[in-house]
């Protein structure tokens, strides 16, 4: 022990609540103070006269040296390598701390290094711990098939994820920071920003999709996009971001106006049919029929979902017992059906005017593999075809 | 713009487009490339953008400065082809670009 580390500054260096060291040129530690043992597990006398490198250790692949380092810090008080750079410590344990080093040099009555050292162990891992759920957050945000664009209090982009890119034709690097007023038509832009205030100082964190109508996007082509939106406020030191994620809805449209289309072809050429045509489920239930079947069975009968022997096929037939066997002779044929076989015959009806009707009936099964899952009922009216007795 | 390949050190590439006059290693941030932290901002003061740069590629790449060559005393598992991406202009001349990432940044 030097003169100069004697006395009253050993006690203040005692004293110090940070992890001291005092390392001489050679690298060998000359002394190390009540924080540092508590923070370094090790007696004192363990380590004075021990080269540094004893508990600042280099890494596998590390070149470091540590003592050409605090030479170099201690040229540089305010360089900001001692802002990032921390060391890796060893601990008596021989677990590993991670350690924010501070080094001064003192060149008289004899050249020393005086080294501080900070535990940033815990404080490193959360940090890292952030970084990685921001990455991988970030990264399902990149992915996600809807376009997320956020926005800051001034209504400027800070964020335009890869589905935005696409949808809007603007990279990412040209939109940060551009006013979101870019992606609206022309005729919106002025409204806007009273939309985003009163959702900013309103009572709901979130509007979603579905909670409001369509709005409409403006491509960098200048075409116009039918997008649905959610929105999302979070106010960070009093300031709002919004976050804004577009569905453009342009192929669920078109999806659905080419179904209403073709189910609209379908109607036409089903209700203007000649043919009675019903279709039923495999229990004989009636799902659809068409205007020439409810035209047969006269108007003002919802038929749909009723058994199809339980129609009013015998208006004026007033022997219940002749009306129950016909009916029992119909299912027991519609269950022939279900069973795979396809039936023609003839039928002959009286509707309720009293007019007689030749029938040419048949039931077809419409199978699924070997089920069958339906039957098509047709019905023809002959009558006029058939020669008068 | 140039397209660098970023390789993970478990084999992962993320390929991505990185803007002419800014670096590799912002070219990861800005595309959420793992394994480049970029702690410091690109001040070569941290090491924890430590990525190798194949042979045939270093002299596009420019020559290190004697500051990379300091800091990369803290980076891990250094090899001769070691460099800080912060430190790497993109430029033209480096489309195609493939660089990997060490084990560990810190």
């Amino acid at each position: 022990m030097t003169e100069l580390l004697s006395g009253p500054v050993l006690v203040l260096l005692d004293a110090l609540p940070e992890a001291t060291l005092i390392v001489a040129p050679d690298g060998r530690i000359r002394y190390l103070n009540r924080a540092a043992t508590e923070l370094l597990g090790h007696e004192r006398s363990d380590l004075e006269g021990e080269p540094v490198s004893r508990i600042i250790v280099a890494q596998s692949g590390q070149r470091l040296d540590v003592v050409a380092w605090f030479a170099r810090w201690a040229q540089e008080p305010h360089s900001p390598q001692l802002r990032f750079l921390t060391l890796t410590g060893r601990a008596h344990s021989g677990a590993q701390l991670r350690l924010s080093v501070r080094v001064a040099k003192l060149e008289r009555p004899e050249q020393l290094y005086l080294v501080t050292m900070r535990d940033v162990t815990a404080e490193q891992r959360e940090h890292q711990d952030v970084k990685h759920a921001f990455l991988v957050i970030s990264r399902i945000l990149a992915i996600t098939d809807d376009a997320i664009v956020n926005v800051d209090k001034d209504q400027k982009v800070t964020f335009f994820n890869r589905k935005a890119e696409e949808l809007f034709g603007y990279r990412a690097d040209e939109m940060l920071g551009q006013p979101l007023d870019r992606l609206l038509p022309q005729r919106y832009r002025a409204g806007h920003p009273r939309h985003v205030e009163s959702f900013r100082d309103g009572k709901a964190p979130s509007r979603l999709m579905g909670e409001r109508g369509e709005i409409i996007g403006l491509s960098r082509t200048g075409d116009e996009i039918p997008l649905e939106a959610s929105i999302t406020k979070v106010f960070i030191d009093g300031e709002p971001t919004f976050s804004v994620q577009l569905r453009d809805i342009r192929a669920r449209k078109a999806a659905e106006h080419a179904r209403l289309e073709s189910e609209q072809r379908f109607r036409t050429v089903f209700d203007h049919a000649m043919e009675a045509i019903a279709l039923l489920d495999p229990s004989g239930t009636v799902l659809e029929l068409n205007d020439a079947t409810r035209a047969l069975l006269g108007d003002g009968h919802d038929c749909v979902g009723r058994k199809f022997w339980a129609l009013p096929w015998w208006p004026r037939l007033a022997d219940v017992n002749e009306r129950e066997a016909r009916q029992l002779a119909m299912h027991a044929t519609i269950e022939r059906c279900v069973a795979g076989e396809q039936i023609r015959t003839r039928a002959e009806l009286v509707d309720a005017s009293g007019a007689a009707h030749v029938i040419d009936f048949s039931l077809r099964p419409v199978r699924t593999g070997n089920e069958v899952v339906a039957i098509v009922a047709e019905g023809r009216d002959i009558t006029a075809l058939v020669p008068t007795p | 713009m140039p397209r660098v390949t970023y390789v993970e050190a478990n084999g992962t590439e993320h390929v991505v487009d990185v803007q002419v006059g800014t670096s590799v290693m912002q070219g990861a941030l800005n595309n959420l490339v793992p394994g480049i932290e970029g702690d410091c901002g690109g001040l070569c003061a941290c090491a924890t953008c430590h990525v190798y740069v194949p042979p045939e590629w270093a002299k596009r790449c420019g020559e290190p400065e004697e500051l990379e060559v300091n800091i990369l005393d803290f980076a891990f598992d250094v090899k001769p082809q070691s460099r800080l991406a912060c430190q790497i202009h993109v430029t033209p001349e480096l489309d195609g670009l493939v660089v990997r990432m060490p084990v560990r940044q810190y």
